[in-house]
Order: structure tokens, then C-alpha cells, then sequence
């Protein structure tokens, strides 16, 4: 697990009470050798880790990519339009996920 | 003049340059988008000229040439009164078609101190000007709204936007007419980069000129798995082209389940304007709407940001273009390919309007 990766978990851990919009599903990020993020949306308040576990879609992208749509350094659906390398399970669950990550980014709490 | 000398001249007549500064002026334009337009005066050049906009009481959008005739201080800089515009420099009042009704120095008013005033429509989204010959103003010649993606049954609009572009029209029009930069300037983003290697089908219908690329099994991007929400590895795909001179498009792609191939696709698509501001910049004004996921917040957001990003790249390519044509006499003489068949068909009908509006 990269150091990049977890600071990224930790933001999204920190807005956990909000609905990351997906029905329940679990959704998780690749980001190969740095490492994966799970968002368990049920139970609420969403459960975010940093181990692996099968999901309902699974988003390849790499940890600064990410980073860079979690900070709102670039708009989030740009981010994933130019830095997202694959898409398993239900593709859609990645276009429902991504107010969750703007809210993050909102609320200003990624790492600098 | 010879068939030699008639192919020499449309020869000339297709090269870039060749019509990019002249204005084709008896044709609708956008000029705004529709929630431009309130209450406070908007200055906008169009085709050169420089329009004042605002809409009434009563919610009609007025156009009216942007120099007060005293002594051509901008209306755009005075204020509305009721629904006329007082200019900021010596006070005069214009009304709502253009005529001056009060001059706080005098009582009397010169019958040439009116404001020119423009035919403008608004339909749906957009409004339309015509900086031609006003007797020649048809409504009917603006590209029906449903076509445009504006309403149409079935689909949803998702967006609107503008942006100023540091580049002429004819740029603009020949971006989204040439499906083939699409393998290089937004590669890996919305196809796999196998357009180029497939011709689309340029036709034109009087003066329309059309482009249909398709392909039976496209590799599908991970973009468009997520955008269009399929999960696909391939998929027969199709990028329609219209092009409806001089500066109005409308662009869609349809993705096909290939288990069910005869299944209506889903459908996003993009209605664009390019209005000449100046002769080498343009308003370019952009709409979305798709036939799936509709009123879904996730999707609306996510296709605009993306498909903004992509039209930012065109940006990037053809403010370059422009800065270099703007640099001067040491260019290349422009090479075609054959894939440029819809661009050179384009400048065909394009030139043939000027011809015809010169008389």
C-alpha cells in the first residue's frame, strides 16, 4: 500500500456518512502495484479499506490519477475519461460513485 | 470562364484562407445562449459588428448595433430604463426597435439617430441572429430544435455551454467535420484509434454535407464503457457527422449491442454553433443530450465534464493553428488527404454561398 493510496482511503474514510450514491454496491479502485480501495456503500456509514475484495466494479486507475479526481485538481469526470485503464463488473457503478468523489473533493479534505 | 480556369478558381477557392474572412452574412447565427440574456445588456461582436442584447419585460430578446450615432459610445456600457437603453455617455434613449426617443439636450430628435436592429429567434437553448439582409430572415432556414438534440422525444439535454475561441470559424467547422484527428488529438479517450484506418461516407443533401463513420466491432474504450454504461470488450459503433452551412453541426455516436445489433443504439448527442466573432475568432457554442440514463445527475455531470475536456483539446489544436497562420507568409502551400473529403466538400458549399451572396 502506497503512502499516496492511503492518504487518499483516509480522505475518503473521513466523509464515510455520506451516500456514495451507488445502491449498495461496492466499488473498488486498482491501483495496481500501490494497491486497491474498497467502498462497501451498505452498511451505512460506507466502510472504505485498503484490502482486497471481489466488488461490483472495479475502476483501473492509477494512484495519482486518482488523487488528481479526489482533489479536484482536474474535474473528476475528465480524470476518469483520460486516466481510467479498465473498467470490470458494471461500468455504470464508475459514473455513480463520482458525486461522492466531487463531494470529497469539495469538502477540501484530500491530502495536499 | 473555361472549365480550366472554373477549376483553378474552386481549387483556389478550397484552400483555408479562402473564405475564412469573408462572412457568409444572409444565414442564422447563434449568438447566445438563452440564459445569457436578461436583464443586463450584453455586449457581443458578431461577424465584425458589435451588438448590444437584452431581453424586455416582456421577455423578447432585442439586438440592436452597439454605437449610440451621437457619438458611438458602446450602449453595452449604459443601463436599461424600463425596456430602452440609455446610453452612459450623453444620456440619448433607444427603444426596443431601435429608435431614439429622447436626447436630454434637445427636444428634437435627427431622423438618423436610430440604432440598426437585428432579426433575432430564440429556440430552446440558443438564440439566433441574422446580420444579413433582414427581408431574407427566414425562421424556417434555423435547424429545427429537435434536430439539434433540443427537446427531442426521447432524449434528454444535458448541457450548454460557451467559450470564446482564439481561432477563425473555418478551423472550427473543419475540427468537427474531420473525424480523423480523433485518433490522435483525444486518443485513447472516446475510441480505440482505429477511425483512421476507416473512411467515413461524406454525402451532401443540397446544402448539408453529411459524414457517417461506422464500424462493425470497435474496441471499446473504458470511457465508453462507463460513459454509455455497457459492458462491451466490442461493439459495432457509428460517428454521425451534419454539417449545415455555414456554422451550425450536430454530431452523435451510437453504440450498438452487438448480441442485438438491430435494437435501437443508445444515442449521445452534440449540437454545436460556431459563430465568427472576428475573423480569427469564433463563439463556440456546444449542447449535449442522450437517449439513456436521462435525468440521471451522475451522467449529466459526468458527460459534460468529459465531453468539455475533449472540445478542450480542440481548443489546444486550433488556437495553435490560428497563432501560426497568424505569423505569415512562410506557410507550406495546405496538402488535402483523401479522408479531408467532407472538409473540401464544406469549403465547396461555403464558397459556392459567398459566390452567391456577392451576386
Amino acid at each position: 500500500m502506497s503512502e499516496l493510496l492511503d492518504g487518499i482511503a483516509r480522505r475518503l474514510g473521513e466523509c464515510a456518512d455520506e451516500d456514495p450514491g451507488v445502491g449498495g454496491a461496492t466499488i473498488k479502485f486498482d491501483a495496481g502495484q500501490d494497491g486497491v480501495i474498497v467502498i462497501e456503500s451498505r452498511p451505512r456509514p460506507a466502510r472504505i479499506s485498503t484490502t482486497d475484495r471481489p466488488a461490483d466494479c472495479t475502476i483501473k486507475i492509477a494512484a495519482p490519477f486518482l488523487q488528481k479526481a479526489v482533489s479536484g485538481e482536474i474535474p473528476c469526470g475528465a480524470a476518469f475519461m483520460k486516466f481510467v485503464r479498465g473498467v470490470e463488473g458494471r461500468p455504470g457503478l464508475a459514473v455513480q460513485i463520482q458525486p461522492f468523489l466531487r463531494l470529497v473533493a469539495a469538502k477540501g479534505r484530500t491530502p495536499a | 470562364m473555361s472549365i480550366v480556369e472554373d477549376q483553378r478558381a474552386t481549387q483556389e477557392s478550397d484552400r483555408l484562407d479562402a473564405f475564412v474572412d469573408k462572412f457568409i452574412r444572409n444565414a442564422w447565427y447563434v449568438c447566445a445562449q438563452g440564459r445569457e440574456i436578461g436583464a443586463a445588456l450584453l455586449g457581443r461582436s458578431i461577424l465584425n459588428q458589435p451588438i448590444v442584447f437584452y431581453r424586455t419585460s416582456a421577455g423578447r430578446v432585442v439586438a440592436l448595433h452597439d454605437a449610440c450615432p451621437h457619438r458611438f459610445m458602446p450602449l453595452s456600457k449604459g443601463r436599461l430604463y424600463k425596456d430602452a437603453i440609455r446610453c452612459t455617455y450623453h444620456g440619448s434613449l433607444f427603444d426596443e426597435n431601435g429608435v431614439c426617443i429622447e436626447i436630454p439636450s434637445q427636444s428634437t430628435i435627427p431622423p438618423k439617430c436610430n440604432a440598426r436592429t437585428y432579426p433575432v429567434v430564440e429556440r430552446a437553448k440558443w438564440v439566433w441572429i441574422w446580420m444579413g439582409d433582414p427581408a431574407k430572415a427566414d425562421a424556417a432556414l434555423i435547424p429545427e430544435e429537435d434536430y439539434l438534440g433540443f427537446g427531442k422525444e426521447g432524449y434528454w439535454t444535458v448541457e450548454h455551454r460557451y467559450r470564446r475561441v482564439k481561432g477563425r470559424y473555418g478551423l472550427c467547422n473543419e475540427n468537427l467535420i474531420d473525424d480523423t484527428h480523433i485518433s490522435f488529438l483525444h486518443l485513447g479517450q472516446f475510441e480505440s484509434g482505429g477511425r483512421v484506418h476507416t473512411m467515413p461516407e461524406v454525402s451532401q443533401d443540397g446544402k448539408w454535407v453529411r459524414s457517417r463513420w461506422f464500424d462493425p466491432q470497435e474496441k471499446i474504450s473504458p470511457f465508453f464503457r462507463m460513459l454509455f454504461d455497457v459492458d462491451y470488450d466490442f461493439a459495432p459503433r457509428a460517428l454521425v457527422g451534419h454539417f449545415h452551412p455555414p456554422a451550425t453541426h450536430c454530431v452523435w455516436i451510437e453504440m450498438y449491442d452487438p448480441a442485438n445489433p438491430a435494437a435501437p443504439p443508445k444515442v449521445l448527442r452534440v449540437a454545436l454553433a460556431f459563430t465568427p466573432e472576428t475573423a480569427t475568432t469564433t463563439h463556440w457554442f456546444w449542447a449535449e443530450s442522450r437517449n439513456f440514463h436521462q435525468q440521471s445527475a451522475a451522467w449529466d455531470a459526468f458527460a459534460s465534464e468529459t465531453s468539455w475536456a475533449i472540445q478542450e483539446q480542440d481548443f489546444y489544436a486550433i488556437e495553435a493553428i490560428e497563432v501560426l497562420l497568424q505569423q505569415g507568409s512562410d506557410m507550406p502551400e495546405e496538402v488535402s488527404f483523401k479522408a479531408d473529403a467532407g472538409v473540401m466538400r464544406a469549403r465547396r458549399v461555403m464558397n459556392q454561398m459567398l459566390r452567391h451572396e456577392a451576386g
